[in-house]
Formats: structure tokens, sequence, C-alpha cells
């Protein structure tokens, strides 16, 4: 027999009971991975929302809508409150599912080793996602990569093994979840936590990650959030502010005396506009949040033109796209589109003032976007430019 | 740990399938935009990850339950193994705010807490505390109702 032959193999870990904890269970193992399941499929959902705002499908019905005004902060908020949520319950599960690292023989049969081929896609991505996400949300990049494009093709691998790991999974885990509980698997005698105090100690842990993080976007627990590398209120004029004029650098392009607005491209009449001509516009005002897609947001009174004004004004087709030019001459996000549901929704702004003060140079001064329902990155700062295409 | 069950079966094969075909569609996207994602600086940080976790954290862990097991009395074991894992998954988070790598001095909204240390102690010295409640509470009751009946719960 193999097994036999084998055997003066199995030491140290790989021992039959090396691993004497109670909670190496598979009820345990079954719950956390639902549980998982559920943040991970959220995560996932919600991520390709923030990705196809940004980077739309040119399919119409597809793209991102103008309202309802907060559905980005929700979505986003979401995301990132559930990945935070997913650190303790992995943490939790990987202990759970340790000793099968060390499974004896690694491999039974083909169908087993298929299975097993593809868990440290599923691990590993987890562990990546979430460790590689939670430095990004703290400026913390200490890797060669570009997170945002790393995450969102490492986010496919990490579902794609959550396809597999589920099916591999349907045969253990229905039966498992549908015993009533007199006819549970009894648990093994043991002082240590059992099953359901486990439970118990995960549900808390997400419960303290999470009511000390999620006031960064969700503000009536702001004050809680302390373990958060954003607070709603802490910024210039009492908002967060994702790239600094400095970082930008434009400080100088900005409070320049001459400039003026370009409206421009497929227009019948191109405009140049200065600041106190924009002043003298008809000005509107709009309460809308600025939502980073790293899971803060904040909301604020903005004040300016309508973008549909100045579309007139230029005599813009109504069917029209713009794209929105900053003064940035570098980084990925000096420049944003506005998709004709954007572009014509009258509470899209080219702000001037920031809850009645005129701009921080911070803020986008001499002029921003805001837009309802929209990431903020493309809530694009030091306007420069509107080109209509 | 319960038997391992056979696998195969429709369910497992098609959802096999499909999910072998994301996770291709997710390396072919890395691939293909190499320029982005630098494979081998993200291969260092997906394995690297994937070692660390199994070869150095819970081994980790393993070894606090062993310290867990031979310094706290038995009716306290389990009270002080759950306020360890709040405690872990609490510091876990905060690690990329308190290292302050992120700070930029031209953006002072980027982790605006001067002491994310002292809010870490705060956070954990709550977690203790009510720990310290619980079994302080859990004595009393197992007094009051004899120390002979441990199944009084």
């Amino acid at each position: 027999m193999l097994e036999e032959r084998l055997a003066p193999l199995q030491r140290g870990p790989l021992r039959p009971g090396a691993f004497s904890s109670r909670l190496h269970a598979e009820r345990v193992a079954t719950v956390l991975g639902i549980a998982l399941g559920v943040t991970f499929t959220t995560c996932f959902l919600t991520g390709l929302i923030s990705h196809f705002a940004q980077h739309p499908l040119e399919i119409g019905f597809l793209s991102m809508p103008a309202s309802p005004a907060g559905l980005y902060r929700v979505t986003q908020g979401v995301h990132v409150a559930s990945g935070i949520a997913s650190i303790p319950l992995l943490a939790a599960k990987l202990w759970a599912v340790y000793p099968r690292l060390f499974a004896f023989p690694p491999v039974e049969n083909l169908v087993h080793a298929f299975e097993r081929a593809l868990i440290p896609f599923l691990t590993g991505g987890a562990i990546f996602m979430l460790s590689t996400v939670l430095l990004n949300t703290a400026r913390w990049y200490p890797w060669g990569f570009n997170f945002t494009v790393a995450h969102y093709w490492t986010a496919w691998i990490v579902i794609g093994a959550l396809i597999v790991h589920i099916g591999a999974k349907l045969a253990v885990a229905g039966p498992a979840l549908r015993q009533p509980r007199g006819e549970r698997s009894r648990e093994m005698q043991g002082d240590g936590l059992s099953r359901r105090g486990l439970f118990v100690a995960a549900g808390t842990a997400v419960a303290a990650v999470t009511l000390t993080t999620v006031g960064q976007t969700f503000r009536p627990l702001k004050d809680l959030a302390r373990l958060a590398p954003r607070r709603p209120d802490a910024g210039p004029q009492g908002i967060p502010v994702n790239k600094s004029a400095v970082g930008a650098q434009v400080v100088d392009a900005a409070r320049d005396a001459d400039w003026a607005l370009e409206v421009g491209g497929r227009v019948a009449r191109p405009l140049r506009l200065s600041l106190a001509q924009l002043g003298e516009l008809p000005q509107r005002e709009a309460h809308l949040p600025i939502a980073c897609v790293e899971g803060w947001s904040a909301a604020a009174r903005w004040r300016g033109v309508a973008v549909g004004t100045l579309l007139e004004m230029a005599g813009a087709e109504p069917g029209a796209e713009v794209v929105v030019h900053s003064l940035q001459e570098r980084g990925s996000y000096r420049s944003s589109r506005l998709n004709v549901a954007h572009a014509r929704h009258p509470d899209t702004l080219l702000a001037l003032q920031i809850n009645g003060e005129t701009l921080h140079v911070d803020h986008g001064y001499p002029a921003r976007l805001i837009a309802p329902n929209r990431p903020g990155v493309q809530q694009t700062k030091w306007v420069a430019r509107l080109e209509v295409v | 740990m319960s038997p391992r069950r056979a696998l195969g079966g429709r369910a497992f094969w098609i959802l096999g399938a499909v999910g072998t075909a994301v996770i291709v569609f997710g390396l072919a996207g890395l691939l293909r935009n190499a320029a982005q994602t630098v494979p081998s600086s993200w291969a260092t940080f997906f394995v690297g990850g994937l070692l660390v976790s199994d070869f150095l954290v819970l081994p980790g862990v393993a070894l606090a339950g062993v310290v867990v097991s031979r310094l706290v009395p038995r009716a306290a074991r389990a009270t002080v193994q759950g306020a360890l894992l709040v405690s872990a998954a609490l510091i876990l988070i905060a690690i990329p705010v308190l290292t302050g790598r992120g700070r930029n001095p031209n953006n002072p909204s980027i982790l605006p807490d001067s002491d994310y240390a002292g809010e870490l102690a705060i956070l954990l010295a709550i977690v203790w505390g009510v720990t310290a409640l619980l079994l302080l509470v859990r004595a009393r009751a197992r007094r009051t109702s004899g120390p002979r009946s441990p199944t009084s719960r």
C-alpha cells in the first residue's frame, strides 16, 4: 500500500492529530466560509460598479446614472467596509482550515489535485487583496505595481477561485448547515473557545473593526472612526483632500490671475471665460458628496455654474459628452469624462465655492467639477477646459 | 476534523470550469497589463502573503494557543482567546496607519490623527476591560451557585 510506504513521512504537522484545537472543524469552516462568501461577493460587485464608473463600457444602459446622487457613496462605502469586515473573518477561517494545508497524503486523486491546486489562488488572492488594499487606503505603497490595475485583475482571480471553491464545497456545506441542532456532530471536548465562542468572538471582531473605521464615510459614527485613515471633517474647509495642489504641481497655474475657462471641441461658439465672468453667470447650489474610491466620503454645499448652462451657451448638441481637463500636467486623473446623463444634470456644477467660501486651492480653486453619483477621482479639480466630444 | 467527502458531481465540474475560466481571465488581464501590474512585484506580494500567513502567522497563533493554555486558568481560557482574536483584528487593521508611512506633508487630511498608537491603546484597554469584567461576573456567578456545579451555565 502506498499509504503505508509514505507513513514514515508523516511527521510534525503531517502527523494525524497534530492540530488539537477543536476549532479546526467542518462547521466552523462552513459558517465562516459563507460569511466570507457574502462579504467577498459584495466587494466584487460594488468593485465592478466603481470600475465601470471609471472605465465605462461602450454599452449605453450600463453607464453610470446621475441619480440617486449618493449611490456611489453608498456602494463604495459598502465596498470598503465589507473588505475590512472580511479581515477578521478570513483570519478565523484560515485558522479553521489550517490543518488541511498538511493533509496527508497531499493529493488523493486527480479531482482532489484539481481542487487543491486552485486553493492558493483563493487564499493567496484573498490575503493579497485585503492586505494591499488596507495599505492603499493608508497611502502606503511598498510595491512596484500600479495598485488600481493589480487590484482589479486580482479580484477576478479571487472571484474565479471562489466559484471553484463553492463548487467543491456545495456537497459538504449544504448538509452541514441543514443539520438540526441536536444532530450536529458533537463538538470535541476542550476548555478553549468553542465553536459558538469563536463565532461570537469573530462577530465581535467584525463589529470592532467596522465601528472604528466606518465613520470615515458614515458620518454619524465619525467620532468612533479612531483607526480610519481619514476623518470626514479633517481637511481644508472641513473636507478631506485626495490630492493637494502642491502634490498635483498646480499651485502657480491655479493662482494665475489670467486663468480662464475654455469651452471647446464640438461646439458652435467656443467660450473663454475669466473667473469674474463665471461669477456673473447664473449660479446654482447643490448639496453633494465627494466619495473617494478609498472609502471616505464627505458632503458639502457647492455653488457655481451648471455645466449644462455652459454647454448651452457654447451651443453643444444635447447628446454630447464632455471631457473635463485639469490644469494638471501629470497624473492619471488629470481629466475625466462626463456621460450624457452627468453632463446635462442640473446639479453637475463647475463649482467656485464650498460651504459659502471660495474654494481652497486644495479643493480645486479656481473651479472644480462636482457632479452627483460619481467617484471622487472623477470630480476633476483646477479645471482648465471643457472639451465637448 | 471530519473525513473528507468525495469530490465530484455535476455542480463541482460546472463551477470548476467556470471558476477556472474566470481565474484565467484574471491572470491574462494581469499579464496583458504587465507594464502596470509588474508581474514580478505582484507575484512577490501574492506568494509572500501566502508564505507569511501559512508559515509565520498561523504557527504564531498555534504558539499563542499553547501559551494561553499554560498561563491562563481553565475557566478563563475561552474568554481570553476571544479577547485575543478581537485585539489581533484591531491591531491588524491599525498597522498601516500606525506606521504613518502614508503621511504626506502637503496633505494633512491623510492620517489626520497624530497619535494612532494612543487610539489603539485605548481600544485595546476597552477590549481587555470588558474581558476582565466578563470574567469577574462569571467567577461570581460560579461562586454563588456553588463550587460543585460546573454545569450551572
